[in-house]
C-alpha cells in the first residue's frame, strides 16, 4: 500500500509542537479560494511548473513526446500529458516537479526516523497534513500506528470535511489533532470553500466529545472571516471543552498564488487581516491563542 | 545599578536624558519579564553611562588613532638598538608605558587610550616607517617572523618589537601572583643555573614586568588626582601585588589586555575560562558583602565594552573596505574570546552562577565582543543550556563547541589531563591550551588540490607542465628542491597559484573508488609532507633567529620562564599547526560525483572525466549544469553521499598523522575555511560536482551553497556524520529565519535542536537569526542597522561594517525556514 504525497518537509515547527516532519497528502475535497497549498487539490499527480526557477532552455520540450511547450513562462499542451517525467529529468533549474509520488509505509516511516532525536528533545514528531490526509485514511491509520509503535508522536492535520469513519481509521494512533475551522457561518463557508461546513463542525463536535487533544486553527482572511462575530462563534462552539489545547488563527499570506500558477490554476490575491484586529480575535479566547 | 559608579567616583552628573533611559529600560525589562518563567531568563540592562558612551563610540571616526603608541615606538627604535634583543624589547616598552597619556575613562574599570585623527602627512610619515620595517623580499622578512597570515598585520608591529596575538596568557597565574609574584620567578630563575642567552632573556622580562607595574601606579596616582579613592586603591593593590576581589581581577585582566593588545600588538587573545578563574573571588566578595551581583554584572558589562571601544569599527577580513585598508592601529580588529561551561577535570560540570552573569552581560550589551565560546557537554545545566540559546536567538555574540567530540580529539593530538579540561579557542576557531602555547601557526589544506592531483597524475591542469612533472615525480625527485609550498605561501598560510604533486595512477586506468580514493590520499599526504619539509626549514631559522628573543607573551606563558626559552624556540609545552581542512563539501560532492558518473551509472570513464574538467567543461557546459543540480549533494542526509565525509576525514587525519611523526609542531586538523574559500576556489579547476574552474569551494563546514534543500535537521544530519572525534576545531554557520525560533516554543526548538545536534557527535555551532530581507535593507540603510551583530567565521562583526562581498555571502547562505 502506498501513499500519494506533494511534499515532505522536515524541520517543521509550525504544524503541531517540537520539530516535525510533515507529510503532505496529495487530494482535497475543499476548494479554499485562499489556499497556500493548491498544488494539492487534485488526487491526480501533476507536474508543477515553477516559472520564477525557469530559464526557458528547451531541454523539456527536446525530450517531450507529446508536445508540450513552455513558451514565455506559459505551459501549453497540458491536456496531453502523460505524467512520463522526462521533463522533469531533463530540467537542469528544478522548474518542472513532480506532486504526486507514491510513497510506501516503509519509505516513510524510514523517513520520519531519521530525525527521531530531534522529536524526542523537543517533543515533536510527525504531521499528516495536505491537502486532506483523511482521503487517504487507511494509508494514514497505517502509517501512524507504525510510528505509534516506534514511540513517535503523530500528529493529524485536517480541515475535517470527511466522513467520521476516517477519523475512526486514524484516532487509535493519533496524538493530536490540528482541525482547520475556517468559518463558522455554514453559508460564508459555502461561497468560499465550495463546502458546507456542516460535516465540519459535527465532526469537531464528536471529536471534542471523546476528548481528543486538539489545536484548532484558523486561517485569518481580511473581509472574510477577520470578524469578532466568527470568533464569538467559535468560541462558543469549543467552550468548556479542555481537550482543545490551543487556537491558533494564522494571517494570510500569498504564497500559495505561485504555488497555483505551477498547476495552471487562477487563483485571486486577499489581504492578511489588520494587526488589531488579529489581537482583537484573539483575545475573544482567554487561553493559548496565538 | 548606580551604586558601582558612585562607589568608584563616577564623574557625571544624572541628567534628564539618563532619568528618560532607566525609565525606558525598566519598561523594557518588565516587558522581557512577562511570561518568563525562570528567574534565570533575566537579562538586566546596562547603565544610563555605559549607553551613553557605546553610543558615542559607535559614531567614532576610524580614523581615530593611538597615536602616542606609534610615536613612541619610532622614538624607541633609535633609543635602544645598541642594547642586547630582549633589554631593548623591555626598555621599549618601559619607554611607551611611561609616556603615554593616563586615560582611565569614565567607567569603574580603568584604562583607555588617547586617541586622535592623525594628518595627511603624518600618516604619509607612519607608511613610510611600516614601509622600511617590511617592505623587503621575503626571504628577509621570513629572518624576522616565521608566519604572519597577512600584510595587514605585518605593517604596524616593527620587527624589533613584535608579536602577533593569538594565544592565551596564563591568566589564572597573573592574578594570583601580580607583577610582583612574576618578576620574583623569574629573578628567581635567573639565580638557577643560565646561559647568556637565558639571561638576557630572563632580564627582559623583569624589566617587562616593571614596566606594567610603574603604568599600573600611574594610573593609581591619577585616580588618586581624579578623588576616585577606591579605584585607586584597587590599582595600588594590583600594581604589585596580586588580585585580591572581583572587581581588582577584571581591573588587572584589562589593563593587561590594554597593553597586551594596544601597546604591543599581542591580540586575539583567548581569556580562556573566566568563569571559572575568577569564581572564587566572586563568592568570596558576595559572601564578604563588598560585591552584589549586579554590581559584579555592571563590571563585567564595562569589561565587555573596554574590549569593544579598543578596536577600529571595522572587519579585518574586508581587506577591500576602506575603513579596513585604512588603519594605522597595531590590532585594529582583533577579537578577544573566552570560554564558558564545560566539563571540568574531575568530570564536574564547569557551569555556575557566574557562567550565566557572563553570558548576561554580553545579552545585555550586545555588541561584537569578547567572543563568547560555551561548552557543552553531556547534562549540562538545562537553564544554561536555554539561557545560551536564547542569547544566541538574540544574535548575541556566542557560539557553542562540544566536549564531547573536542576532549577526544584533542587527546588524539597529544594533549594531556588535566589541561586539556581548559582547551578554548581564538579567531578564528582555532583550538587553544591556555598558557601552554605559543603564537598561531596555520595553513589552510585545500581539500581539492589533491583530488585535480589525482586525476592529472600530479599535473596542475590550470598550468599544466605535461611531461616535465612526469618525469620529475616519476623518479622519485623533489618537485621543488625547497618546497612546494613557496615561502609566500608558508608566511600566509594559504595555498595560492599553482602546485603540483606526484605521479600516481593514470586516471585512464581506474577501474573502481578505491583506485581514486587511493590517488587522493597519496596526493593529500604528498601535499602535507612537503608544508612539513617547508616548515621545518623555516622553524629552524626561526629558533636561531629568536633565540633568546623576547615577545610579550613570553612574560605570561607556562613554561617560559621556567625553562629560560622563548615560546618562538619551544618553551612552552605544546606546539601547534593549526590546520584548516578547506572545502570539504565540496571534496565530498565531487567524491560522490565520481562513484555515480564513473562507477554507478558508468555515462564516462575517470579517464574521459578528467580530460572533461581540464577543459573546463568545453563544449558541455551543460553538462555541469546537470551535475551540479541532479547528482545528490551532502547536506541532505543521504547516507550514500555523506559516507565520503568520513572517507575525506580520516584521509585527512591519515595524512596529518604521518605528517606529525617525530615532530616538535603538531598539526591539528580543523574544518575551516575562514572567508577564504573564494580565493581558494579561484585556484582549482573544474571539479566533478559541475563546479567550474576557479569558482568558490565550500565555506567551512557548511554543504555546497544552496545545495542543503532537505530541511535543518537533514543537514545537520549529514554534518553530524563528519567523524569530529580527530577533528579539533572549525565553525558551522546556520542562518536561521527569525520565524522558525519565535516565542518561547521557538526558543524551546533552537534548545532541542542545537542539543540533538550536540548528542549527534556535531563539533560547533553559530547562528544568525535575521533574515534576507533584514540584510538586504540594512545594506541599503546602514545607519538604522548599526549595531547588527552577525557571526562571520570565527568572530563577529557589526553587518554594516563588513565589505559588500562578504555581506553579500552572508546573504547567500541557505535561509532555514521552519
Amino acid at each position: 500500500m502506498t501513499g500519494r504525497l506533494f511534499n515532505v518537509q522536515r524541520f517543521s515547527v509550525h504544524d503541531g509542537p517540537g520539530i516535525r516532519t510533515t507529510l503532505f497528502f496529495k487530494g482535497c475535497n475543499l476548494r479554499c479560494r485562499w489556499c497556500h497549498n493548491p498544488e494539492s487539490y487534485k488526487m491526480e499527480p501533476e507536474i508543477q511548473y515553477l516559472r520564477e526557477k525557469c530559464i526557458e532552455c528547451g531541454e523539456c520540450r527536446k525530450v517531450c513526446e507529446h508536445g508540450i511547450r513552455i513558451e514565455q513562462g506559459k505551459r501549453t499542451g497540458l491536456e496531453n500529458c502523460v505524467l512520463c517525467q522526462k521533463c522533469v529529468d531533463a530540467c537542469m533549474n528544478g522548474a518542472l516537479k513532480y506532486a504526486g509520488r507514491e510513497y510506501t509505509l516503509e519509505e516513510l516511516t524510514g523517513l520520519a526516523l531519521r530525525d527521531r532525536a530531534y522529536y524526542e528533545n523537543s517533543g515533536g514528531g510527525i504531521t499528516a497534513s495536505g491537502g486532506e490526509p483523511l482521503l487517504q485514511s487507511e494509508f494514514v491509520g497505517l502509517l501512524f500506528q507504525k510510528m505509534k509503535e516506534q514511540g513517535i508522536s503523530t500528529a493529524l492535520d485536517t480541515a475535517g470535511n470527511v466522513e467520521f469513519e476516517h477519523f475512526r481509521r486514524v484516532l487509535p494512533f493519533t496524538d493530536l489533532v490540528l482541525l482547520d475551522i475556517k468559518i463558522m457561518d455554514d453559508e460564508l463557508h459555502r461561497s468560499y470553500t465550495g463546502a458546507s461546513n456542516r460535516k465540519i463542525l459535527e465532526n469537531a463536535r464528536r471529536l471534542m466529545e471523546m476528548g481528543q487533544r486538539m489545536h484548532i486553527r484558523v486561517p485569518v482572511i481580511a473581509g472574510v472571516n477577520d470578524t469578532l462575530e466568527n470568533a464569538w462563534a467559535l468560541q462558543k462552539l469549543i467552550d468548556g471543552y479542555e481537550c482543545v489545547e490551543k487556537v491558533r488563527f494564522l494571517p494570510y499570506h500569498n504564497m500559495g498564488l505561485a504555488k497555483a500558477a505551477s498547476v495552471n490554476l487562477e487563483m485571486e490575491e486577499f489581504a492578511p487581516p489588520q494587526k488589531e484586529r488579529l489581537e482583537q480575535i484573539r483575545s475573544v479566547f482567554d487561553f493559548c491563542a496565538d | 545599578m548606580r551604586g558601582l559608579m558612585e562607589k568608584y567616583g563616577d564623574r557625571n552628573e544624572k541628567t534628564d536624558a539618563d532619568q528618560e533611559h532607566q525609565e525606558m529600560i525598566g519598561k523594557q525589562m518588565r516587558i522581557r519579564s512577562i511570561g518568563r518563567r525562570e528567574e534565570t531568563d533575566m537579562v538586566r540592562p546596562i547603565s544610563a553611562s555605559l549607553q551613553h558612551r557605546i553610543d558615542s563610540w559607535l559614531l567614532r571616526d576610524y580614523r581615530e588613532t593611538f597615536m602616542e603608541r606609534i610615536e613612541l615606538v619610532l622614538e624607541a627604535e633609535k633609543l635602544y638598538e645598541d642594547e642586547a634583543y630582549s633589554t631593548r624589547y623591555g626598555h621599549t616598552l618601559q619607554y611607551i608605558l611611561e609616556n603615554i597619556s593616563v586615560v582611565l575613562d569614565e567607567g569603574p574599570i580603568a584604562g583607555a587610550v588617547k586617541l586622535r585623527i592623525p594628518t595627511k602627512q603624518e600618516e604619509e610619515k607612519i607608511l613610510a616607517e611600516y614601509h622600511r620595517w617590511w617592505n623587503i623580499p621575503t626571504q628577509e622578512r621570513h629572518k624576522k617572523i616565521l608566519f604572519y597570515y597577512s600584510e595587514g598585520w605585518l605593517k604596524c608591529r616593527p620587527d624589533f618589537f613584535p608579536s602577533f596575538g593569538h594565544l592565551a596568557m596564563d591568566w589564572e597565574g597573573i592574578l594570583d601572583l601580580g607583577m610582583g609574584g612574576l618578576k620574583k620567578k623569574a629573578q628567581d630563575r635567573l639565580k638557577a643555573e643560565c646561559s647568556k642567552d637565558q639571561e638576557e632573556f630572563l632580564q627582559g622580562a623583569v624589566l617587562c614586568y616593571d614596566a606594567v607595574s610603574m603604568y599600573i601606579q600611574r594610573c593609581s596616582r591619577e585616580a588618586e588626582k581624579q578623588g576616585r579613592t577606591r579605584m585607586a586603591a584597587d590599582l595600588q593593590q594590583i600594581a604589585e601585588g596580586p588580585a585580591e576581589t572581583f572587581a581588582q581581577a577584571l581591573q588587572l585582566l584589562w589593563i593587561m589586555i590594554l597593553i597586551l593588545q594596544k601597546v604591543c600588538g599581542c591580540g586575539v587573545l583567548n581569556l580562556s575560562r573566566m568563569d571559572q578563574y575568577l569564581l572564587s573571588r566572586y563568592r568570596t566578595d558576595l559572601k564578604n558583602g563588598i560585591l552584589t551581583e549586579e554590581e559584579a554584572l555592571e563590571l563585567l558589562q564595562e569589561f565587555y565594552f573596554h574590549n569593544n571601544e579598543i578596536m577600529v569599527q571595522t572587519d579585518h577580513m574586508s581587506q577591500e573596505i576602506e575603513t579596513t585598508s585604512y588603519t594605522l592601529e597595531v590590532a585594529y580588529d582583533d577579537p578577544n574570546y573566552l570560554t564558558l561551561g564545560g566539563k571540568l577535570a574531575d568530570g564536574r560540570s564547569g557551569v555556575n552562577e557566574l557562567s550565566f552573569r557572563m553570558v548576561e552581560a554580553a545579552r545585555a550589551l550586545r555588541l561584537r565582543n569578547p567572543f563568547i565560546v560555551v561548552r557543552y557537554h553531556e547534562g549540562i545545566d538545562p537553564k544554561f543550556w536555554k539561557y545560551c540559546c536564547d542569547a544566541m536567538r538574540e544574535n548575541t555574540t556566542l557560539v557553542i563547541y562540544n566536549d564531547e567530540t573536542m576532549i577526544p580529539a584533542l587527546k588524539y593530538y597529544g594533549v594531556r589531563e588535566p589541561e586539556v579540561y581548559d582547551y578554548g579557542f581564538f579567531g578564528c576557531n582555532d583550538p587553544n591550551i591556555p598558557g601552554m602555547e605559543g603564537g598561531l601557526r596555520q595553513v589552510w589544506v585545500n581539500l581539492l588540490k589533491p583530488l585535480e592531483l589525482a586525476l592529472n597524475q600530479g599535473d596542475y591542469p590550470m598550468e599544466p607542465l605535461g611531461d616535465t612533472v612526469l618525469e620529475k615525480t616519476g623518479s622519485g625527485q623533489p618537485l621543488d628542491p625547497e618546497c612546494q609550498f613557496d615561502i609566500d605561501d608558508r608566511m600566509t598560510g594559504l595555498m595560492t597559484g599553482a602546485y603540483y604533486g606526484i605521479k600516481t595512477m593514470a586516471p585512464e586506468k581506474m577501474n573502481s573508488m578505491e583506485e581514486v580514493l587511493e590517488a587522493y590520499s597519496q596526493q593529500l599526504s604528498y601535499l602535507m609532507a612537503e608544508f612539513r619539509r617547508g616548515f621545518e626549514q623555516d622553524f629552524e631559522v626561526e629558533q636561531e633567529i629568536t633565540r633568546n628573543k623576547i615577545r610579550i607573551e613570553d612574560c605570561f606563558l607556562k613554561g617560559t620562564i621556567e625553562n629560560g626559552v622563548t615560546w618562538t624556540e619551544g618553551g612552552t609545552k605544546y606546539h601547534k599547526i593549526v590546520t584548516q581542512g578547506s572545502g570539504l563539501a565540496t571534496a565530498i560532492d565531487a567524491l560522490y560525483a565520481i562513484e555515480q558518473i564513473c562507477f554507478v551509472k558508468k555515462e564516462m570513464t575517470v579517464g574521459e572525466l578528467a580530460q572533461l574538467l581540464r577543459t573546463d567543461y568545453a563544449g558541455r557546459e551543460k553538462l555541469s549544469v546537470q551535475w551540479k543540480n541532479k547528482l545528490d549533494k551532502f547536506g541532505n542526509d543521504i547516507d550514500g553521499v555523506d559516507r565520503y565525509a568520513k572517507i575525506v576525514t580520516e584521509l585527512f587525519v591519515k595524512a596529518t598523522d604521518e605528517s606529525n611523526r617525530g615532530y616538535l609542531y603538531q598539526m591539528w586538523p580543523t574544518y575551516s575555511t575562514d572567508r577564504d574559500f573564494t580565493t581558494m576556489g579561484s585556484f582549482v579547476g573544474a571539479t566533478p560536482d559541475g563546479r567550474r574552474a576557479k569558482e568558490q569551494l565550500s565555506e567551512n563546514q557548511s554543504p555546497t551553497n544552496g545545495k542543503d534543500l532537505s530541511g535543518l535537521t537533514a543537514m545537520l544530519n549529514s554534518v553530524s556524520k563528519i567523524p569530529f572525534d580527530k577533528i579539533t576545531g572549525g565553525p558551522l554557520n546556520l542562518r536561521l529565519h527569525p520565524s522558525a525560533v519565535e516565542g518561547g516554543d521557538g526558543l524551546d526548538v533552537l534548545c532541542a535542536l542545537f542539543k540533538t545536534y550536540m548528542e549527534k557527535g556535531g563539533m560547533q555551532l553559530q547562528v544568525n537569526v535575521v533574515d534576507a530581507q533584514t540584510l538586504k535593507e540594512a545594506q541599503k540603510t546602514p545607519e538604522k542597522y548599526r549595531t547588527l551583530c552577525v557571526r562571520v567565521t570565527g568572530y563577529s562583526a557589526f553587518f554594516v561594517e563588513m565589505g559588500k562581498k562578504a555581506q553579500n555571502e552572508l546573504i547567500e547562505r541557505t535561509e532555514h525556514l521552519m
